[in-house]
């Protein structure tokens, strides 16, 4: 059952060195219960098109075009075209975030129990105050020690996990429906991420949460995702079940990818890296944006016009596969 | 762009000058040039700035040949030969800004009063901001007990409001400094001829002397804190360890490698504070205890009008006119460098040029 | 012992070593450098022969300097150092003129805030606007202005075109409370008085808050726009935050600069006043400050030095305190 369902979203800024054309016509769909990865460089996209899809995009970014249609308790609604006031009480309670600097997400000023109470309080209404006890309990949920203490520490007394974990508890205060976690273990050492995947996981089955995951990181992948999205220069090259992506990757870049990192599926001599560097969006190459890099090109076709997204259960966006 | 020429041209000849030095410093420094040149383009894409560029180069100028143009000495007290000239309104018998109670030509007295403010505000600066830098880089670089005892004395210095510790200085410094100069003639020489007056009036530039030494002592503290604020963060980068992993000496790491990386606020600083040492100067005068006559800065012109005011209206109208945009222009152009040393405003100047 | 309170302590300490260095400073200008100290301070060049001896023997100007010091200091604290100009025991005078200068500061510090704060604040919401550079313009202009120019030019204009204001003498209590009449009249409801007061202190005040305006509306200016630019404001967002509960974020992260320099032009008003006080013939501590240099009353200057350097570590140790009311991670 489809719960998000993302078409020809488009977002550009503006900036005094040009257009960067962020995000280029994407569209994907997001299911009931599932974990979909977002998979790519920087400088891909993938942080802006999350973001736009509850219009967090600020000046000099500006969606272009596009909807975002989101399925809620049999009615459908376009977030991009809702009233501001009706979007926000979505944001936080329905959908909520996950940045992947949990400092950059938490104000140095209050204790992390009033935050997160706070997020409680402007969806539910009421006064912080009454949240705090329920603020504790979120934090022995995400696995904080001495929850009790903690929800009255300030921000930097905190450690990067022990961050990362609060602001996970602000995001899950209100039950959401979809979690956005863009990056989430990125900023924090291996031993944290690993305890924080496992939260997730946790959280997935107690919560039947649908979860976007941004990463960068193949392993993180294959251990956590349901589907995977590929997009490279602001738009989608392909989209797969987490198996079929690892076992039959078809799209050039996606093959590059896993070429270049360890794949104990597919064990090789030698890590190859894609030669080339990412696409500058202010001037994207004409066609297909990988054609620069990729070893397959099919010269006269590749360089005039831009593959679709076509197929079914796995997509693909490449003249390879018409 | 008319300005941006005009910032060639200078760059141009700045560099041919220090060719005349160095040979192959041109060379070796291509890089630098081309940064001088783009922070000068952004300069001239300030309005603000480039008044304020104006007002300052105007008010140096007219401070170094002001007293070789005035039309009166500022000893000449006319009063005494032309009665009608006591305290004579602007535009009467000829003054065109009025006259003073000793019947001195008011404009004259102007452009002797810009050269006081400028040497003044060039030695303090000159003297005070270099104490200020090297106390600030010894106290950041080498912390610990050295940087406790240096900022002790940093605090005990700022706890004085710098008014206050100036008047101080200002009123009992002068006896000494008068008996420096008498027994110093080749300094009192030396003193007169900056400042623009006669040698004989030599001893009478003791209070302008102590003004500027008490500047001094109440300016160094603030540049010491703030550059061994900016040295404690410097320290901490890894181009200082690659320095001291190369051996480098201490003194060498200081003043090549950490001094140039913090030299922008603190240009933008001395710029401000070239505003407010007028400033403060102008106040000392007015109080009584800058200029004594026969010598006069624009501060004592107004402490002139100010006891006579509103009749001698003149005497407090121009020179503070003077003061402000003397200021008004320091500030603007301070504002402008401040803008320009921002790498985010630069990036946004530099795509459009 | 919470960290707010060990901060508190902690600060309170450091005051001490930095009092001592200004005593010590100010003994330095009063004895070291006047060529001749026993006659300056009895005095002057006019000193009376009977004078210098007493003065020399009640400062202790035979005995070696250790000596000295260490009488000065006890003079200085005891309270009983004499002007010779006034004849009264300084530390008095200082304290009839002390709340001369403390109600000028308080008008002063009132413009500053009223014209200053909403200033910053338009400036911060309209940045890069016309709006934004007319603000910066005006602070400019208010820092370079100066204030014998400004002072003057309202007193053509109030003074002598309308007679609204007067030079001499001020407002005191008709019923003493705290020694400061503004207050007292406050409390005490006297409207009459209270509207004296007004009407005398509220040009010298509008003069020296003039600059501060400027200052102030310029940090409030550059502190809200770097919280609006702070990280966590798009997560608040993100949370599905009304705007006004942001906004209370945004306030209270730029309130930090604001304070402090609040606090500090405060302090700066009570001890960078004495051109104000003299062109408007307030007898406030600034000008006290300046006759007794003039005149060379050297037990007033310590006393005034001294009572200058308090008000400055006092000012500083209040500001201190409140930014790490308000900013925890300052508490360390």
């Amino acid at each position: 059952m489809k719960i998000l369902e993302v078409r020809n979203l488009t977002v550009y800024f503006y900036t005094y060195a040009g257009v960067v054309k962020a995000v280029e016509n994407v569209s994907f769909d997001l299911y009931r219960g599932e974990v979909l990865a977002i998979v790519g460089e920087t400088g891909s996209g993938k942080s802006v098109t999350t973001r736009a899809i509850t219009r967090l995009i600020q000046p000099p970014g500006k969606i272009i075009s596009g909807s975002a249609i989101y399925r809620r308790d049999g009615e459908e609604v376009d977030l991009l075209r809702l009233p501001e006031e009706e979007l926000r009480r979505i944001r936080g309670s329905e959908i909520a975030y996950v940045f992947q600097d949990p400092s950059s997400a938490l104000d140095p000023l209050y204790t992390v129990g009033y935050q997160i109470g706070e997020t409680m309080a402007a969806h539910r209404g009421g006064k912080i105050k009454q949240y705090l006890s329920e603020a504790v309990d979120l934090l022995r949920m995400v696995l904080i020690p001495d929850p009790e203490s903690r929800s009255r520490s300030f921000p930097h007394q905190l450690s990067g996990g022990m961050k990362q974990r609060s602001v996970i508890a602000m995001a899950i205060s209100n039950k959401p429906r979809v979690l956005i976690a863009d990056e989430p273990t990125t900023a924090v050492d291996v031993t944290v991420q690993a305890q924080i995947l496992h939260l997730f996981k946790q959280l997935k089955e107690q919560f039947g949460m649908s979860i976007i995951f941004i990463t960068h990181n193949m392993g993180l992948v294959a251990e956590f995702a349901d589907r995977v999205a590929v997009m490279y220069g602001g738009k989608i090259v392909e989209e797969a079940p987490v198996e079929e992506l690892f076992q039959n990757p078809k799209h050039p870049y996606t093959q590059g990818l896993l070429n270049a990192v360890i794949n104990p599926l597919n064990p090789q001599e030698r890590l190859k890296p894609i030669p080339g560097t990412i696409p500058n969006l202010i001037n994207p190459p004409a066609g297909c944006r990988f054609h620069p890099r990729c070893p397959y090109i099919i010269t006269g076709k590749c360089e005039k016009e831009e593959p679709p997204l076509l197929g079914d259960r796995h997509k693909v966006a490449c003249w390879l596969y018409p | 762009m008319v300005l941006d020429k005009a910032a060639d041209g200078l760059l141009w000849l700045l560099v041919k000058l220090i060719t005349l030095i160095r040979r192959d410093w041109y060379a070796k420094n291509k890089a630098r040039v081309e940064e001088w040149r783009l922070t000068l383009y952004a300069l001239n894409r300030s309005p603000t700035g480039v008044i304020g560029l104006f007002l300052s180069l105007g008010f140096v100028f007219v401070g170094v040949v002001g007293p070789l143009m005035a039309p009166y000495s500022y000893n000449q007290f006319l009063y005494l030969e032309r009665p009608e000239l006591y305290l004579t309104p602007p535009g009467e018998y000829g003054m065109p800004l009025g006259t003073d109670i000793y019947g001195r030509d008011v404009l004259s007295l102007m452009l002797y009063g810009a050269r006081v403010s400028l040497v003044i505000s060039v030695v303090t600066i000159a003297l005070g901001v270099p104490l200020g830098i090297l106390l600030g880089l010894l106290a950041g670089y080498y912390g610990g007990k050295t940087d406790e005892a240096i900022m002790r004395v940093t605090d005990i210095f700022l706890a004085f409001p710098a008014l206050v510790l100036a008047l101080a200085l200002a009123a009992t410094l002068p006896q000494r400094i008068r008996e420096f100069l008498i027994d110093q003639p080749i300094f009192a020489s030396f003193m007169a001829a900056i400042f623009g007056v006669s040698a004989e009036d030599a001893i009478h530039l003791a209070p302008l002397i102590s003004i500027f030494t008490a500047l001094i002592i109440v300016w160094w503290p603030s540049y010491a804190r703030v550059v061994r604020g900016m040295v404690l963060v410097e320290k901490e980068k890894t181009y200082v360890e690659a320095a001291k992993a190369l051996g480098y000496s201490t003194w060498r790491i200081m003043t090549r490698h950490i001094l140039p990386n913090i030299m922008s606020p603190i240009i933008v600083l001395m710029t401000f504070d070239f505003a407010t040492v007028n400033l403060l100067a102008a106040g000392l005068s007015f109080l009584g205890l800058g200029a004594q006559p026969p010598i006069v800065d624009w501060g004592s012109l107004i402490n002139m009008g100010g006891s006579r005011f509103p009749t001698a209206w003149w005497l407090v109208f121009f020179p503070g006119v003077a003061i402000f945009l003397t200021a008004l222009g320091w500030n603007l152009l301070g504002d402008a460098l401040r803008d320009v040393f921002d790498p985010k405003f630069r990036r946004r100047i530099e795509f459009r040029v | 012992m919470s960290s707010f309170r060990k901060f508190l302590l902690r600060r309170l300490l450091t005051f001490i070593p930095t009092i001592l260095g200004v005593v010590f400073i100010t003994y330095l200008i009063a004895y070291a450098i006047p060529a001749d100290p026993v006659r300056a301070w009895a005095g002057g060049e006019k000193a009376k022969p009977e004078v210098i001896e007493r003065v020399k023997q009640y400062y202790y100007f035979d005995r070696p300097w250790y000596e000295q010091f260490y009488y000065f200091l006890v003079r200085l604290f005891e309270g009983t150092l004499i002007s010779p100009r006034t004849g009264n025991n300084v530390f008095a005078d200082v304290a009839a003129r002390f709340s001369v200068t403390f109600q000028l500061a308080l008008f002063s510090i009132f413009f500053s805030v009223v014209i200053g704060v909403p200033l910053g604040l338009v400036a911060a919401y309209k940045r890069d606007t016309k709006i934004d550079t007319a603000v910066r313009i005006f602070a400019l202009i208010g820092v370079s202005m100066p204030a014998f120019l400004l002072a003057y030019l309202f007193i053509l204009l109030f003074f002598v075109q309308f007679r609204a204001i007067t030079l001499a003498g001020v407002p005191t209590s008709k019923v003493t409370i705290t020694g400061v009449p503004l207050i007292d009249a406050l409390i005490t409801g006297d409207f009459e008085n209270l509207a004296q007061i007004v009407a005398r202190y509220w040009l010298p005040g509008f003069v020296l808050g003039f600059a501060g305006a400027g200052i102030i509306a310029r940090f409030v200016r550059n502190s809200t726009v770097e919280a609006l630019g702070a990280d966590f404001v798009e997560y608040l967002h993100a949370k599905g935050l009304p705007v006004g509960w942001v906004r209370r974020h945004v306030f209270k992260n730029s309130l930090v600069p604001i304070v402090t320099i609040i606090g500090l032009e405060f302090g700066a008003s009570l001890s960078g006043a004495p051109i104000t006080e003299t062109i408007f013939g307030l007898p406030g501590l600034g000008y006290y400050a300046v006759q007794s240099i003039y005149y060379l009353d050297f037990p007033a200057i310590i006393a005034t030095t001294f009572v200058f350097a308090i008000i400055y570590v006092v000012t500083n140790f209040v500001v201190d305190v409140l930014y790490a009311f308000i900013d925890p991670r300052v508490r360390y």
